[in-house]
């Protein structure tokens, strides 16, 4: 048997296993006692009784409302206690606030006469409580600020936001955090810091919302590659997976780099979705090969739609004629003055495949085509030169027509 | 290299699409992350994209067509 003295960590102001497993709701079982002797305002006799209440209640495990509806008034205590604690209270608020939004998740599927989002939207008002309660802290005292811990509350946000699919709600997250930016400590001081996965977590989401959400994939590419780094192969491997999923994309669009295939297979296992999806893509930007392209692309459309990938990979095929006009230059002898008739040609084997014959003359209608085409790369600086429509041809510049991109 | 269809493990993922954040553990030591043993990014991308030149049946072809093109227009 256990005794589990909770007056101590009120007056030491600190926590430690014990604690959380006195908040754990589904160890009832556990030969564990929990003293509370400590005089107090009551709000620590209301949370023990509450917290007793909920282990029974996910023991006998008969009733989800009465079991939601306890973890909801846990939460709400703990919000009311914290308020008047420093730091060494946020990662308990956390501890309580994640278990909460686990059994809001879990009645959801259970429950269908209620609206299947009014549980977790009542659990995401207690939760953006505890975030506000360490983001509005005013402790003089800074390393004793609730701040530290705002980043653990933002992931649950997060993540809230995604169950209930709202976009806005992610958006007002964000514009939160950068507006008070200068006021939280920066992610690697916070307490984040001390529990790798939420600087893994933090990174990944915010990539995600800026390159699939913003379409900023610069911003995109720069947490997602921060939250890469932070990851340990072995232990992190599924979240590698989902990492490479956007960054790999984002790389390509905004660096121009892409992932060294050799490397990566020997770092995982080889049912990585990452490389599986984007690598014939990553193939074709080389070699600028548009009828595979095109063909993974339709091939893996609703996983692209799915996670927030469309306009990405979509604007990726630009960068694949890119590579084909490039290569129709080098093959043709690098020519300052590049026929629209020698890029028809190698669109029509592009575009068309190897199979279909095509007339040894392109018609008008395609070298209109390929013109438009053409002035978007050069309005994008991806080409040096301008376009002759009276003799259909393009006129390259001779210093550096196709001009560096990696950065 | 070879790589097996997408579809299958497509599916796998879209399943589990809300997992992100079941990592095994909560934390690991610094060294471990991949900013400390792999030297950053160096290594895990390719940075010769201006440079790079593929040889394979797609540019083959291509350069054939282009040729073929060539004389056809002499």
């Amino acid at each position: 048997m256990v005794t589990i003295n909770l007056d101590a960590y009120f007056i030491h102001k600190r926590y430690d296993d014990g604690l959380l497993q006195f908040l754990k709701n589904d160890n009832y079982e556990e030969a564990h006692t929990y003293r509370l002797t400590m005089k107090n305002d009551g709000k620590l006799d209301q949370l023990y009784n509450v917290t007793m209440d909920l282990k029974f209640a996910s023991w006998v495990n008969d009733d989800k409302q009465k079991i939601f509806d306890l973890a909801d008034e846990q939460l709400r205590l703990f919000n009311r206690i914290a308020e008047v604690e420093t730091d060494w209270i946020v990662y308990p608020l956390y501890y309580v606030a994640h278990q909460y939004l686990q059994i809001a998740r879990k009645i959801r599927v259970k429950d269908d006469k209620m609206d299947k989002n009014a549980y977790l939207e009542r659990c995401g008002r207690a939760i953006h409580r505890s975030f506000n309660l360490c983001l509005n802290d005013r402790n003089p005292e800074l390393h004793e600020d609730r701040k530290t811990g705002c980043y653990l509350l933002a992931n649950l946000e997060f993540k809230l936001y995604h169950l209930l699919g709202n976009r806005d709600m992610m958006k007002n997250l964000v514009k939160v955090l950068q507006s008070r930016g200068d006021e939280i400590p920066p992610l690697a001081q916070s307490l984040a810091a001390l529990h790798s996965k939420h600087l893994v977590m933090f990174n990944y989401y915010m990539g995600e919302y800026y390159g699939c959400y913003e379409s900023d994939f610069t911003k995109g590419h720069s947490f997602l590659s921060e939250a890469l780094l932070e990851c340990a192969t072995n232990i992190c491997d599924k979240q590698i997976d989902k990492i490479l999923i956007l960054l790999i994309p984002f790389a390509l669009l905004t660096t121009r780099q892409y992932p060294n295939v050799n490397v990566w297979q020997e770092k995982l296992t080889d049912n990585f979705v990452a490389l599986k999806v984007h690598e014939p893509i990553v193939s074709c930007l080389l070699n600028g090969d548009l009828k595979t392209y095109d063909t993974n692309f339709a091939k893996n459309e609703i996983f692209f739609l799915q996670n927030g990938l469309y306009v990405a990979m979509s604007l990726l095929r630009e960068l694949v004629f890119l590579r084909l006009v490039k290569n129709c230059w080098k093959f043709t002898g690098m020519p300052s003055v590049l026929q629209l008739q020698a890029v028809a040609t190698a669109y029509s084997k592009s575009a068309q495949g190897y199979k279909k014959r095509k007339p040894a003359k392109a018609d008008d209608l395609l070298l209109d085509e390929l013109e438009c085409q053409l002035a978007n790369l050069i309005a994008k600086n991806l080409v040096k030169g301008y376009l002759s429509h009276a003799n259909r041809c393009l006129v390259l510049s001779k210093k550096l027509p196709f001009p560096s991109q990696s950065t | 290299m070879q790589f097996k269809s997408p579809e299958k493990c497509n599916k796998k993922t879209l399943e589990e699409d809300d997992e992100f954040e079941d990592f095994p553990v909560d934390t690991w030591p610094a060294n471990d992350s991949l900013r400390n043993t792999h030297n950053g990014q160096t290594n895990l991308w390719e940075e010769d994209w201006d440079d790079v030149e593929v040889e394979d049946d797609f540019t083959k072809e291509l350069k054939a067509e282009l040729e073929r093109n060539r004389q056809q227009q002499q």
